[in-house]
């Protein structure tokens, strides 16, 4: 028995935690029977943690241990099977055992002396099966289409009869998931169908789907309405269907599973017949392993891990798990590299016009310029080759705000409602990161200032529960991200009081402002309206974080209100900072990119045009005005009024949505693809500078920030964004 | 400069270990050789000695295309380039109050590692690399108050002359890099 010395100590700490967890399973259930209803999935677990422990206790000899989990496995099948009812007394016998696992396992681990006697609890677990069955199933399903009653295990069936017998309606949600990210994307439904009522079964759908998605149909019970279902989880690809049980419904799964269904009741794999598994391979092996992935257990990991089921599954987990996690750091470093090649390309094509210049006619030349075009090629299918790997879909912050707001809605006793809409938009990677804060920010913002108390809310005749929708969508090449409430909106005139009453500026000041002028004084630093910070948010470090942050991304942020509707924010972010498209101009000697992304265009204007409103540049473009900015001048390298060729001027507008600014510059140098280099600590807040950049033959130049250009342009000048008022006298900085 | 050559020498066995010199060979090492000497690089700024611990020293380079960045302060010339890798570079004549140079023969790029991040310190000319004892540091004369004064970590006596160690900690706080007005302008 060395075998058993050195590895007891492992049974026994693996087998202390199975009981634990089953000790708790019953706990839990006990506190439930006694209210009434019970859990369907503590039983499950229950019954499950019973299973490996039999596996495990059989595998190092413990032979009692072994002989009461295996009686106890069938009890607990019989309870889950609706054979036996759940009764305070059951639940004694199943107490009873619990201890009879604690003595056992001490017996065990004294050398196994054999001294406890397991029959008097057998006996009364024996006794709990001739007393107590239940009545049998003999819930009409009829109505309930045969293709799918044909799938369901003996448990599933149950639940079905159960939920049926319990008055409960039943769904079916059908959902797409992408192969590589099926685990998360069933684990995030599950989550969300199980507020509503239970998950039946998964039953993979007929519907034909790409080579990378799987469709797989969910079978609901639930109390609740089909409008609250769908519009709790309907989104991105998830749709709803009530079965009606009068009338047969569609089909929905093509082929008998046993494969599929099997995984719902981890007891039958090790001994499940052969019978269909070979026509279920056939049909589709990534339905296999989203099955494994969706229900790999711990229970079902044991199993494998000693050898109770016949490794045929572990063809399926190879089949989803061809992802690789990779460290950012290391795209980074293949991006500058790719960034670095596209600055041996450009200089390698100078040399090969110098060539040109002075031998033509080379066919060596000829053969290399052609090689050039192919490398150049290639070489913009690797960037974006790259640029989709840093890729994610937005959804992955948004189900973190999700689990933010169920938590901050209930810590501030608010019935919140959270739609998502986008979730499947990509951004870098990085940018998904950076934006987790800030958004995490507005939806505190949101909950705490937004939303009204419940009362509040039925006095003013709006829903009880407070809504708010996070959507995200692709406008160009850019990303919007929104984030509206239904709550009490900002009242304009609150934080224009606010505003004086902090210094921020006087009354004189604010008395001409615009509503959305006084608005852009909560992304000032340190503005707040509240006097007392609360748990959640009024600590007046808020919208100017979220702002810089934004702006950090080159992202935009705007705010739109209306008193008593609600509030929403819109965000604009790039798709990527990674590398962009830069626009190269010269002023006054200097070279400078501009991120592409936001010129809307460049034209060319005589000095003539200029004319001065208020002390401020601007010109007329297409009947609108245009505030301007002297990029020279707002870098101090030119002195005011001095015009290289005052018959051309070039004029590169920049700006978002409405905000539009026109920047002057002496050059304009081309468009080219960057990598955006950081400038350090030191240099990372010299504001309108968002970073530098190689161009071709080592030339270190900077990439101006233009949401900060925007900003100061329209700090500077009120007849910046809606030209409403250009007579306002000048509040910026 | 006569003392070039022994302190190149020297500067051998990097990281502090202890070493022969000439004295040992006379009296046949009856000194007991001393661990804690610290070695600096050497440098000329204007008319100074300046030094720099050699640990904080990455690399020495000669000075090539720098881009002014505006909105900074003086004595910020402005980015460079350094294998991939974009970092600022420090005038330290102005930084360090001390009138510039036109011109200097043999300017360098000192590229120090401050806080995780490099920084280029432009300085008129590179000496060597000198060691150190201790008891030959001072902290700097309370004469030498203000704003140089908090550059200054040291006085080190090296063979008769001064070497003034500097501080980096002040010399590159970020907090003076950017212009004070500059970062208001923005929202």
């Amino acid at each position: 028995m060395s075998e058993h010395g050195r590895s007891s100590n492992e049974f026994l700490s693996e087998a202390q935690e199975v009981i634990e967890a089953f000790s708790r399973n019953l706990l839990e259930l006990d506190s439930q029977q006694r209210v009434g209803e019970h859990d369907p999935d503590l039983l499950n677990a229950a019954f499950r943690a019973v299973h490996s422990l039999k596996g495990l206790a059989a595998l190092f000899g413990a032979t009692q241990i072994t002989s009461l989990s295996h009686t106890l496995e069938s009890t607990l099948d019989s309870l889950r099977l609706g054979k036996l009812g759940l009764t305070q007394q059951t639940l004694d016998v199943l107490f009873a055992s619990v201890e009879m696992f604690q003595r056992l396992l001490a017996d065990f681990g004294d050398g196994g002396a054999d001294e406890v006697d397991i029959a008097p609890v057998l006996a009364r677990i024996a006794a709990l099966s001739d007393g107590g069955a239940a009545a049998a199933d003999s819930t009409d399903l009829a109505g309930l289409d045969e293709s799918i009653l044909g799938v369901l295990t003996e448990y599933e069936e149950h639940r079905l009869r159960e939920n049926v017998r319990l008055g409960r309606r039943l769904f079916r949600v059908h959902a797409s998931f992408d192969l590589l990210a099926i685990d998360v994307g069933i684990e995030a439904l599950k989550g969300k169908l199980k507020e509503y009522g239970e998950v039946i079964t998964y039953l993979p759908s007929a519907d034909g789907s790409a080579e990378d998605r799987i469709d797989l149909d969910i079978l609901v019970g639930s109390d609740c309405a089909l409008a609250t279902i769908v519009g709790g989880v309907e989104e991105g690809g998830v749709t709803v269907h009530e079965i009606a049980r009068t009338r047969a419904v569609a089909a929905q799964a093509p082929v008998a599973q046993e494969e599929d269904s099997g995984h719902a009741e981890p007891a039958r794999r090790g001994g499940r017949a052969p019978t269909g598994s070979g026509s279920a391979e056939a049909v589709a092996p990534p339905q296999r392993g989203v099955s494994v992935e969706a229900e790999l257990d711990d229970d079902y990991a044991a199993d494998v891990g000693h050898g109770l089921i016949e490794p045929n599954e572990s063809v399926s987990l190879r089949s989803v798990s061809q992802t690789v996690r990779v460290e950012l750091s290391r795209l980074d470093r293949l991006m500058n590299l790719v960034g670095e090649l596209g600055v041996v390309q450009a200089n390698l094509g100078v040399t090969a016009d110098a060539m040109r210049a002075t031998d033509g006619t080379s066919d060596l030349l000829r053969d290399m310029i052609g090689h050039l075009r192919t490398m150049s090629r290639k070489l913009s299918f690797l960037q974006q080759g790259l640029l989709d790997v840093r890729m994610v879909p937005l959804g992955q912050v948004f189900d973190k705000l999700a689990r933010v707001v169920r938590k901050l809605g209930r810590e501030a006793g608010k019935d919140i409602r959270l739609s998502i809409s986008g979730a499947q938009t990509e951004i870098d990677k990085l940018i998904v990161e950076e934006l987790s804060d800030p958004l995490m920010h507005m939806i505190r913002n949101c909950i705490d200032h937004g939303i009204e108390p419940r009362e509040e809310r039925i006095d003013q005749g709006k829903p009880a529960a407070g809504r708010i929708d996070l959507r995200a969508f692709q406008r160009g090449n850019r990303v919007v991200i929104e984030v509206e409430d239904d709550g009490r909106g900002i009242d304009w005139r609150h934080i224009r009081d606010a505003a004086v009453r902090r210094g921020v500026a006087t009354a004189v000041e604010t008395r001409d402002m615009t509503t959305s002028e006084v608005l852009d004084f909560i992304f000032r630093p340190g503005f707040t309206t509240r006097d007392h910070a609360t748990e959640l948010s009024g600590r007046g470090v808020g919208m100017d974080v979220v702002k810089t942050n934004i702006g950090r991304l080159s992202g935009m942020i705007d705010v739109d209100t209306a008193p008593g509707r609600g509030t929403r924010f819109e965000i604009t972010l790039p798709v990527t900072l990674a590398i962009i498209q830069a626009l190269v101009v010269d002023s006054a000697g200097e070279t400078f990119c501009i991120p592409l992304n936001s010129v809307l265009e460049s034209i060319m204007i005589r000095q003539a045009d200029i004319v001065t409103v208020e002390g401020h540049e601007v010109i007329s473009l297409r009947g609108k005005t245009l505030p301007l900015l002297h990029l020279s001048r707002l870098f101090g390298t030119r002195a005011e009024h001095e015009y290289p060729d005052a018959q051309r001027i070039y004029v590169v507008i920049i700006g978002l949505a409405q905000h539009r600014v026109g920047l002057l510059v002496d050059e304009l140098a081309g468009q080219q693809d960057v990598v955006i280099k950081p400038l350090g600590t030191a240099l990372r807040s010299v504001p309108g500078i968002a970073g530098a950049t190689e161009l071709g033959a080592d030339r270190t130049v900077l990439l101006l920030d233009v949401a900060a250009l925007v900003d100061e342009a329209l700090a500077r000048s009120d007849v910046g964004a809606t030209s409403q008022h250009p007579e306002a006298p000048n509040h910026g900085a | 400069m006569a003392r070039e050559a022994p302190d190149l020498w020297h500067a051998a066995p990097r990281g502090g270990e202890g070493f022969a010199t000439e004295e040992d060979y006379e009296h046949g090492y009856k000194r007991e050789v001393r661990h804690d000497l610290q070695q600096y690089i050497a440098f000329r700024v204007g008319s100074e000695r300046y030094g720099v611990s050699i640990g904080d020293v990455s690399e020495i380079s000669m000075v090539l295309g720098i881009t002014p960045v505006p909105r900074t302060a003086d004595f910020v010339q402005g980015i460079a380039n350094i294998r991939g890798v974009v970092i600022p570079v420090v005038e330290l004549s102005t930084r360090l109050l001390l009138t510039r140079e036109q011109q200097p023969p043999r300017p360098r790029l000192l590229i120090v590692r401050h806080e995780e991040e490099l920084y280029g310190l432009l300085v008129d000319e590179v000496y060597a690399v000198v060691t150190i004892a201790p008891e030959a540091l001072e902290d700097a004369p309370a004469a030498l108050t203000g704003a140089r004064g908090d550059y200054i970590r040291a006085l080190a006596r090296d063979e008769g002359e001064i070497l003034i160690i500097l501080d980096l900690t002040t010399v590159l706080d970020a907090r003076d890099f950017v212009v004070a007005g500059a970062r208001g302008i923005g929202r």
